[in-house]
């Protein structure tokens, strides 16, 4: 029997998953600029 | 500025220029003039976002406002990714499948005439007012900076924006953007790379950011709400969102930008990219200024760096006492130097307690020296009530003219040149677009041909061209036009917003409720900023919602008397 191939569709063909990735870098660079200025302080 | 920086900024401009008409050359129709036939990769249609949105105030006073003020106007930008992926979703899709060239056009396809006409109408008055403050911001500045006329800074800057806008149109303005962008980059990371190679050999980038850390200049997030404080996370997100997406959304200086794209594809890559770079970008631009904030605590900083104020109150009755507040600097400088050095020291032996009591000296040592800064911008509105007593938009190019090497000063002022004519010929390129498709087409010639309609679109640029350079050459006299085109513009944004998003979002909504609602939230935006009700940014935010809701009442009441008729 012919078990199809798991086909995994690349992460950044959705665009769903584009959105999201925006929105994760957006929530990382905010964090990023908590540590450092809390670094700083 | 020396020979050498005179021809490195010629050249470039130059280049610019003949970059700009050579790749834009064979444009034959409206749509290649207004929206290069649509077939711009999305790499192009991201730099030319960018650089609309990137004028000269940006590379001049954000550097500044690190200096003054430190990080935390980053956040201002936290809400623009936000706003990208809502564009993404609704704008661009809704714009090309209705295959529009204006976003006032999908106004009228979805609403009527009016809504149309008055909404491009506002276009047209805040864009020209503010494309001619584009121009004549940077060019009062160059001209201070430079010692040459204000005439000769605004002219340089119009007449060679309008060449290369008037012959190639979008096209144009695309291209030459996208090496603008590139040289600005460059540009930004050589004037990085000078701070830190110009700070004392003991000193080193970490330490430079501690200093500036302990001075309170890294202050990139700040938690708390307050309605009444301009820049904090929640007016960044909240705030700023409504204002990019009404900004990105609405306006045609960038709508014009993103349907350039070659598929809906390519355009929504493109305004990705900016929301993932933006930020980054203006926290490295505002570092930057952050830096040359901690050079200037081991070199003596200009007490006022406004050479032109300086100079007015040098020649003043009141010269005497600026000569007092100068020694009195100098000698704060020498004091606040000692403390800095102090917690150098404290910083490189890691010892916490050390560092506390050193951190709160050089403290005590900089309020003695913002308080004499203070006495000098006093004195200077005792001696002319209408001197302009905020030097931050200076800090950066005095840094950039007194301490950086030969050649190095040329690039940075062309970068300066460069911002003002990217915002500036998209600015021209939208005027010449509303004024084309949404009154001239429309109204004037009907059935006009493609050469007629090129030709349209190139007397219009120029014409606007013309009237944004007599706007720069009589801001000057008017005073508070840029505070006046700066309100304008958020006054009207959230409503224009509020207009569109009710067009997208609320299908059962027609032409004369929308028109009625945004009359009045309008009323309530004008009324909350005539009352100081509230900081700058949640106006669009109050317009936006209340053309909103007002819609929806408006719709439900006109429903139900139409059913008891």
């Amino acid at each position: 029997m012919n078990i199809p191939a798991n086909k995994k569709t690349p992460f950044f063909k959705s665009w769903t998953n584009v959105y999201l990735f925006v929105i994760a870098f957006l929530l990382l660079v905010i964090l990023f600029l908590f540590l450092f200025t809390q670094y700083y302080k | 500025m020396s020979g050498v920086d005179w021809i490195v900024l010629c050249c470039t401009l130059l280049f610019i220029i003949l970059y700009g008409i050579w790749k834009s050359r064979g444009t034959k129709n409206i749509e290649g003039y207004l929206l290069a036939d649509r077939q711009l990769p999305w790499y192009h249609v991201g730099l030319s976002v960018m650089a609309t949105q990137a004028s000269a105030i940006t590379f001049l006073s954000a550097p500044g406002q690190g200096y003054s003020d430190g990080l935390r106007f980053v956040q201002f930008y936290f809400g623009l990714p936000l706003a990208m992926v809502v564009l993404c979703i609704t704008f661009i899709p809704i714009f090309n499948k209705l295959n529009v060239y204006t976003a006032y056009e999908f106004l009228e396809k979805r609403f009527d005439n009016k809504t149309r006409s008055l909404t491009a109408f506002l276009f047209l008055l805040q864009r020209g007012l503010s494309t001619g403050i584009t121009i004549y911001a940077p060019a009062i500045i160059l001209s201070t900076i430079l010692e040459i006329d204000i005439f000769y800074t605004v002219i340089a800057n119009g007449v060679l924006v309008i060449i290369y806008t008037v012959y190639g149109g979008t096209k144009a303005v695309s291209y030459t953007q996208m090496l603008q962008m590139s040289i600005i980059f460059g540009g930004l990371f050589l004037a990085a790379f000078m701070v830190i190679h110009l700070l004392p050999e003991n000193v080193s980038l970490s330490d430079a950011l501690h200093i500036a850390g302990k001075m309170n200049k890294l202050n990139a997030i700040e938690t708390s709400f307050d309605l009444n404080n301009r820049y904090n996370i929640w007016s960044g997100i909240i705030g700023g969102f409504f204002l990019q997406l009404s900004y990105f959304g609405t306006d045609q200086s960038q709508v014009g930008r993103y349907l350039t794209g070659k598929s809906v594809r390519q355009s929504r890559l493109g305004l990705v990219m900016n929301g993932l770079i933006k930020i980054p970008m203006q926290f490295f631009i505002l570092l930057i200024g952050v830096l040359v904030f901690s050079f200037y605590q081991f070199h003596q900083p200009p007490i006022f760096f406004n050479k032109v104020e300086t100079q007015r109150l040098e020649s003043s009755i009141y010269k005497e006492e600026f000569k007092l507040l100068e020694n009195s600097y100098k000698v704060a400088h020498v004091q606040k130097q000692e403390e800095v050095n102090k917690l150098v020291n404290a910083l490189h032996t890691k010892n916490e307690n050390d560092i506390s009591a050193a951190r709160l000296n050089v403290q005590k040592a900089d309020a003695k020296s913002n308080a004499i800064k203070k006495e000098v911008a006093q004195l200077m509105e005792k001696n002319n009530s209408k001197a302009d007593t905020n030097d931050t938009n200076y800090i950066f190019l005095t840094f950039v003219t007194e301490q950086l090497p030969i050649g190095v000063v040329g690039i940075l002022i062309a970068i300066i040149f460069l911002a003002s004519m990217g915002s500036t010929a998209s600015g021209l390129n939208s005027l010449a677009s509303t004024t084309v498709v949404d009154f001239y087409k429309r109204i004037f010639n009907k059935t006009g041909d493609e050469k007629k309609y090129l030709n349209a679109s190139r007397w219009a640029t120029l014409i606007w061209g013309v009237f944004c350079i007599v706007v720069a050459l009589y801001a000057s006299k008017l005073g508070n036009l840029i505070e006046a085109v700066n309100i304008l513009g958020s006054l009207f944004y959230g409503t224009i917003l509020g207009v569109f998003l009710v067009a997208f979002y609320m299908k059962k909504i027609n032409g004369t409720a929308v028109f009625i609602a945004a009359l009045i939230a309008e009323m309530f935006v004008v009324y909350s900023w005539l009352n100081n009700l509230t900081a700058f940014l949640w106006l669009n935010v109050i317009g936006c919602i209340l053309v909103m809701v007002f819609s929806f009442f408006i719709q439900s009441i006109y429903n139900k008397m139409k059913v008891v008729k």
